[in-house]
């Protein structure tokens, strides 16, 4: 098995998963308890949190944990108090958890220019940016790879106008890079654990201000999000910290290394260059719709993602792609590759023949004849 | 005819079921067959359900079933679909005593709220009852009209007919006649293997071929992985409507992919359409060996695309070993979508879903396939291996007559 879609998940880290074993057994009790059993819990959290805090560079503020950074993007969301009209800045084709709160508020969004390349971008912000009430955007696009200049893009809106709130989904980009918040001046940040190596169900916002919460009941988290902590799960995903603390630079070695050899080992017609991070980014294969291809390779137990590409089922949509710098002629034929801590040269070369083998297959068969 | 539910006024405690058997006049020499095929769908049906008869009776083109709990309207729904049932009334029974009748009815009515026309119909099957029919219908109707004076009588168009049946052990009262769909038991015209494709046409047919008493099992070749799973779960759930109108139906999902991978590196360009479906025809066979299907079962109407034109369908008639029905052949693709409605699946075949054939398809398909190429052809790609691998790793699934699908992967061992 070749298993190339961590950004969608990943595995557990080895001392994540012996946390989640031995914690779930022996913290049973509830960590509001005011006996022994419950203080413990209720110390960890706390020393957790404060080591979240300091990981990512946060000064002030508070961290909160919840389920997942969907959650946390809707809570964040809902505390910016946006009124219908107001502007906010987002990515084009981000994170539905990023999107879909803000449809029914009735906002104008504005689209980041994803597509005009670096000097366009740079362009947009010394220049075009816009008055803007907030802005909801991702550290990392997670269908390229492109990495967002955060405090660039905070800068700029600041300039225009200074109250704007500013929401960080850095789910994809945690642990993996350094994440200095006090550098990008965001006022909430969202971060899920189980794109980095921590169990699923486990998430924390960053914020700055007050939070309006959506669930009421015990006022755990400051009041902002009633329900029982999960100290097994928190305390599971805290190992994740020195691990990346550690492990980063010969993660982000290695990852260009299997980026290298993808490029080099495949068509050059395959591998079309976007600038991002090295452990995801598309890959484009003309002629051949990416969910066929994709299929082909799972049947090899080759597993990578076309998630919210296109799928040819609703090739009416329009593409994502359209907007991420990447030529509406190849809206379809985009597969995603990303790379995670166990990912090795031998998968990175097993991957380039077998997904070549298919491709020259395919274009005999489907391709323009 | 729609089978689509109705809401009619009707008895919340009838018990007692009329059911009138359709087309068996025609037969009677097979009477006895016939009758067995409908009675045993029939107590699938109760089983199902977990109803229980508390007496069976077949009295000429009728059957009578008494129950210990009044019907259900799913129940009533279901029946609607059984092929072979020209009409049937759900019925109250009481004992055979003008008086008592009156009084039952009367308090039946009372919950319908009838309003409008009304006429009452009264069939003596005991001639020896004391009235006839006439007097019969006549004192119900003036109870009825004393009863609700705002309900006015129309012997030719009424809102609501009051049926009355007088036998020698009781009258049974009704006031709603529910159609079936007609034709004969499943089954007993025999058995066939049905070719469903994911549009509107395969099932239509289906339908068509069940009410003329064809007991179908249904094949669905999935060209993985050209298209992803959403069609699978689409064909399972239109396989489940059209087991509704079987027994025990099967549906078999066959991985197809390879074979049409193999066949178009193989074949001209303009063929592959043809070869496609030729070599599902093929595959169909080797399963019907197996399964005993006497036909094969295609939604194919005549010209409506490339592939159905009359010399290639001639084509694949001549390479088929089975007869090729084709129940739709002289319909317009208007009569199809209505049929498709009133067997209530027109919305699970308009659900939109990858198509293979539109990926493979060649720019310009042959209209006429030459037959000296097919052949050829077929002579030195027989792919029989290729077939029956695709067969081994078919995904079987049960059908319950309601509907209901359940894995069954009991049967491929010998492919």
């Amino acid at each position: 098995m070749i298993y190339f879609d961590h950004a969608a998940s990943t595995t557990l880290l080895p001392d994540v998963l012996e946390t989640l074993r031995e914690s779930y057994y022996k913290d049973f009790a509830n960590p509001s308890s005011s006996h022994h059993l419950g203080r413990i819990q209720k110390d960890g959290i706390e020393k957790t949190r404060q080591e979240f805090l300091s990981f990512i560079k946060a000064n002030e503020g508070k961290l909160i944990f919840l389920s997942s950074a969907t959650e946390a993007n809707n809570l964040a969301i809902n505390s910016m108090k946006l009124k219908p009209g107001m502007k906010v800045l987002v990515l084009p084709s981000d994170h539905l958890s990023l999107r879909e709160p803000l449809v029914n508020r009735n906002v104008d969004l504005i689209y980041f220019p994803l597509n005009q390349g670096k000097e366009g971008i740079e362009d947009w912000l010394d220049n075009q940016c816009p008055h803007v009430d907030a802005v909801v955007i991702s550290m990392i696009h997670g269908l390229t790879g492109q990495l967002l200049p955060i405090d660039k893009i905070v800068k700029a809106v600041r300039k225009k106008s200074k109250l704007s709130l500013v929401l960080v989904d850095a789910s994809q980009g945690f642990g993996k890079l350094k994440v200095d918040i006090s550098q990008w001046g965001a006022d909430f940040v969202s971060v899920s654990a189980h794109k980095s190596g921590g169990p699923k169900g486990i998430a924390c916002l960053y914020a700055k201000h007050d939070l309006v919460p959506m669930l009421l009941g015990g006022g755990q988290e400051y009041q902002f999000r009633s329900s029982t902590p999960v100290w097994p799960l928190i305390n599971a995903w805290s190992k994740a910290l020195p691990y990346w603390e550690f492990q980063r630079d010969k993660f982000h070695e290695k990852s260009k290394e299997l980026k290298t050899i993808i490029e080099e080992e495949t068509k050059p017609e395959i591998f079309i260059p976007i600038e991002g991070v090295d452990y995801l980014f598309p890959l484009i294969v003309p002629q051949i719709q990416g969910d066929i291809l994709a299929r082909y390779l799972d049947s090899d137990h080759i597993y990578v993602s076309t998630s919210n590409a296109c799928s040819s089922t609703h090739s009416k949509t329009i593409s994502p792609y359209r907007d991420l710098g990447i030529d509406p002629h190849y809206e379809h034929n985009v597969l995603r590759i990303s790379f995670g801590a166990t990912s090795n040269s031998l998968e990175a070369k097993t991957f380039a023949r077998v997904i070549s083998f298919h491709y020259e297959n395919l274009k005999k068969i489907i391709g323009k004849r | 005819m729609s089978i689509v539910e109705t809401k009619n006024v009707s008895f919340t405690k009838a018990n007692t079921l009329i059911v009138n058997v359709d087309e068996l006049w025609l037969k009677s020499g097979n009477r006895n067959g016939y009758h067995k095929m409908l009675k045993a769908h029939i107590k699938e049906l109760f089983r199902k359900l977990d109803l229980k008869s508390s007496s069976f009776c077949e009295q000429g083109q009728r059957v009578w079933i008494e129950f210990e709990k009044p019907l259900s309207h799913f129940f009533l729904e279901s029946l609607k679909k059984i092929p072979g049932i020209h009409s049937f009334w759900p019925a109250i029974k009481v004992i055979p005593c003008l008086d008592k009748a009156i009084e039952v009815l009367l308090e039946q009515l009372k919950q319908c709220h009838p309003s409008g026309t009304f006429k009452v119909e009264t069939q003596r099957i005991n001639k020896l009852f004391p009235i006839n029919s006439f007097e019969f219908s006549s004192k119900v109707g003036h109870h009825v009209l004393v009863e609700f004076p705002k309900l006015k009588v129309d012997v030719h168009n009424p809102d609501l007919v009051i049926w009355c049946k007088i036998t020698k052990q009781a009258i049974y009262l009704s006031v709603e006649k529910l159609m079936g769909i007609g034709g004969l038991p499943v089954g007993s015209s025999g058995k066939a293997l049905t070719l469903l494709s994911g549009g509107f046409d395969s099932p239509v047919a289906s339908y068509l071929m069940a009410r003329r008493g064809l007991a179908q099992h249904f094949i669905f070749f999935h060209a993985y992985p050209f298209v992803g799973m959403d069609v699978v779960e689409k064909i399972k759930s239109v396989a489940s409507v059209l087991g509704t109108f079987q027994q025990h139906s099967k549906l078999y999902i066959v991985p197809f992919g390879k074979v049409q991978e193999d066949i178009s590196k193989h074949c001209w360009d303009e063929y592959r359409t043809i070869l496609f479906r030729l070599y599902m025809l093929k595959t169909c066979e080797l399963l019907s060996h197996q399964k005993g299907f006497q036909a094969l079962v295609t939604g194919d109407s005549l010209s409506q695309v490339s592939s159905q034109t009359l010399s290639n369908l001639s084509v694949l008639d001549k390479i088929s070993e089975y007869s090729i029905l084709r129940p739709l052949i002289g319909l317009n693709k208007r009569d199809i979508l209505n049929l498709s409605q009133q067997i209530g699946i027109y919305s699970l075949s308009s659900v939109g879903h990858d198509d293979a054939c539109a990926l493979l398809a060649p720019k310009k398909p042959e209209v006429a396939a030459k037959w000296s190429y097919i052949a050829e052809f077929f002579a030195q790609n027989q792919f029989e291996t290729q077939m029956r691998q695709s067969l081994k790793e078919a995904k079987v699934f049960g059908i319950s007559l309601l509907g209901h699908l359940y894995e069954d992967n009991s049967s491929f061992a010998d492919f």
